[in-house]
């Protein structure tokens, strides 16, 4: 028998709450597992190897071959499959790839992973080129399909299949979006822990919405994991245990009992109408950011999509997504959510995102103003969102709007894109919202509500653009607080601006699904909020459990608090002791999540 | 042997499809078939060649052919970099 391993704690960052025990399912994503091995025995042994490298060559083309005849593609999804087998087959590549088993006498696989390291340091050299990730993406497809060639698989996608039968939980250095999206297919999988760090990036953000108990940024996963068994994943307190002795994991499983009961019971209402106390009725969306996310979103107790972020779509492709594309998704989206309402926002490249756009941080070239510089990206987009709007429900949200004119640009747009189409029938469906989040679009609001159906807050840009911090900086994170007095302020006037100008405002950041804030929007007369889909059982429980005139009383006396401290301990205090069910002391530490 | 400096035009600059279409092309032809950029110079006839050329929109890069089909071949070959690109992707 192996010796017993002892138990290995890391701690980490976490991001979805709650608590998986498994098995441990390992993807060396790194390739560090992958064998180094100098050849000795001469030129037998390295001949030996070329002809390994020959016959993984010829075994991934005949399977991408089969691909391409069997499964019948769209023809663009053909010629780039076929652009790859080319690469593959490329005997100039191959002659490098074989000239570096001989000179070098390392076995095939290094040979593979020193030739590609090379040719993708020479594209990352590139100078501001945004398709260069595409093209960086290529060449791991080919690299990696050869490694699991030479190494007796059939390629990653097959090896990620090949999956525990039981509970597991997943360890990776990190993990590409396309492996997620083959990963969460599966029923056993009940959390995860990555080594790369969470922040603000597309990764943590698709995680989040799978709602699994997550670790990010769990530092010696890697080393750490080899040769363990079990392993649980405490999304409540950060932590990863490896091996966990017996009683570990007794103490865990009694925590996860307690947490999923405690989750559990809102859950189990949230099917019901946020409807509070004294008569008056919010709605609730959901934010998310694939088709797959709607009926998760509905049983979690959403009444509309407040936010669709469309961003995704270009990472997942890897290149610009084409007008079919986006009519694709977007007609899936408002079918499967009918009669739900739902929100699309056009891309929001962020400073904050990852992909290979242009990295130009969180000031400047993002949302409109990236659509507008980048017609190739932006007119697909439109006018897969104009075809799609035959089917109803639909609202388009424009990020990062600082102007007027930029509604009237983009007003202009949408017609002619729609009477190029024949479809200008199809206007008459289409909201138009703005997303409020920089304190420009605040002091012209009111102009800006006569030229939009509705307003969006993005509250988490909002608070970085007011207090001038950005939210990835951890030594500045005090002043990243969604309880300044300028931020209850600004919401406070939108609203009013909102409601004389007769439009719809919805506030749709973290702020928007955190439950200390709850009673406040309802005494704002706030009507609508939208939140990540886990987020929504509990709100609803605050809202029906609550009346509008006990939050119009606490943002009264809040209103008139100057200080920041001072704001977030009343409001803190007064929640924890009208909510003791919601707020219990065991989960407090989960529930504060903003500012500070 | 006959050679032609063009301009891409198009956007997407050559990536992976664009790329192998250009290789496709120029296999048609028995000619050798070079590209140079900035003194780097290729054989246009692998796919991996011309994507290290790293070539975005708007640069300029030569087509260098040789052998007994060559003029049809750089008639070809210019007209693809120049305007047929996008026509077919």
């Amino acid at each position: 028998m192996a010796p017993e391993k002892r138990p290995v704690l890391l701690t980490g960052e976490k991001i979805v709450e709650g608590i998986a025990i498994g098995k441990v399912f390992f993807i060396d994503k790194d390739f560090s597992l992958i064998p180094h091995l100098t050849l000795r025995g001469g030129q037998k042994a390295r001949e030996k190897e070329r002809r390994r490298l020959t016959t993984a060559v010829k075994k991934c083309e005949k399977e991408l071959v089969s691909i391409m005849e069997e499964r019948h593609l769209p023809k663009e999804a053909t010629s780039i499959l076929e652009a790859h087998r080319m690469m593959l087959v490329d005997p100039e590549l191959l002659h490098k790839i074989g000239e570096t088993i001989m000179d070098r006498a390392v076995n095939a696989e290094w040979a593979v992973l020193l030739v590609f390291d090379e040719m993708m340091a020479h594209l990352s050299s590139s100078d501001g080129d945004y398709y260069l990730r595409a093209k960086v993406a290529d060449l791991e497809v080919i690299r990696d399909k050869l490694l699991f060639s030479l190494l007796g698989g059939a390629g990653r996608t097959s090896y990620i299949k090949d999956l525990p039968t039981e509970d597991f939980v997943l360890c990776a250095h990190s993990l590409t979006l396309s492996d997620l999206s083959s990963l969460t297919k599966n029923p056993h999988l009940r959390g995860i822990a990555l080594e790369t760090p969470g922040g603000v990036s597309h990764l943590t953000i698709v995680l989040r919405s799978l709602g699994l108990p997550t670790v990010l940024g769990a530092d010696g996963l890697l080393t750490e994991v080899v040769g363990c068994d079990e392993a649980v994943v405490d999304g409540l307190a950060g932590r990863v245990v490896l091996s966990p002795s017996p009683a570990d994991k007794s103490a865990y499983l009694k925590k996860k009992q307690a947490y999923d009961d405690y989750f559990d019971r809102f859950l189990h209402d949230a099917g019901k109408p946020a409807l509070s106390r004294d008569g008056s009725m919010l709605h609730i969306g959901a934010n998310i950011e694939n088709v797959e996310d709607v009926e998760p979103s509905r049983r979690c107790g959403a009444d509309f999509i407040g936010l669709f972020r469309t961003e995704l779509m270009f990472l997942e492709k890897g290149d610009i997504p084409t007008e079919d594309d986006h009519y694709a998704v977007y007609y899936e989206m408002l079918h499967r959510a009918h009669p739900m309402e739902v929100t699309i926002r056009v891309f929001d490249f962020g400073g904050d995102k990852e992909g290979g756009i242009h990295a130009t941080g969180a000031m400047g070239l993002r949302g409109i103003r990236f659509c507008f510089l980048y017609p190739d990206v932006f007119l697909p987009q439109v006018r897969g969102l104009i075809r799609a709007a035959s089917l109803g429900n639909l609202r388009i949200l424009l990020p990062f709007v600082s102007a007027v004119d930029e509604i009237h640009e983009f007003k202009a747009i949408l017609k002619e894109q729609a009477k190029e189409l024949k479809l200008e029938k199809n206007l008459k469906h289409i909201k138009i919202g703005a997303m409020i989040e920089l304190p420009a679009a605040l002091f012209i609001a009111e102009m800006l509500a006569r030229e939009v159906d509705f307003f969006s807050i993005g509250t988490n840009d909002l608070v970085q653009y007011l207090m001038a911090v950005e939210r990835q900086d951890k030594a500045l994170s005090q002043y990243f607080s969604h309880f300044h007095p300028a931020v209850l302020r600004a919401l406070y006037n939108l609203h009013h601006i909102a409601k004389k100008a007769r439009i719809d405002l919805s506030v749709c950041g973290e702020m928007g699904g955190d439950p200390y804030f709850t009673l406040l929007f309802m005494g704002m007369g706030i009507h609508a909020l939208s939140m990540t889909p886990l987020a929504i059982p509990m709100v609803k429980n605050i809202i029906r459990s609550s009346s509008v005139e006990e939050g119009r009383a606490l943002l009264n006396r809040l209103l008139m608090t100057a200080s920041e401290m001072e704001l977030r301990e009343t409001l803190e205090k007064e929640m924890e002791q009208r909510y003791p069910d919601i707020f219990r002391k065991e989960w407090l530490d989960n529930l504060k999540k903003n500012g500070g | 042997m006959r050679e032609h400096t063009v301009t891409l035009q198009y956007r997407k600059g050559i990536h992976a499809r664009a790329a192998s279409l250009f290789a496709k092309e120029a296999e048609r032809f028995s000619s050798k078939v070079e590209l140079e950029k900035n003194g780097v110079r290729i054989n246009a006839k692998s796919i991996t060649g011309i994507l290290m050329l790293k070539i975005p929109f708007g640069a300029t890069f030569k087509i260098i052919v040789n052998g007994p089909d060559e003029d049809e071949c750089l008639t070809t070959l210019v007209q693809l970099a120049e305007s047929r690109f996008e026509e077919e992707l």
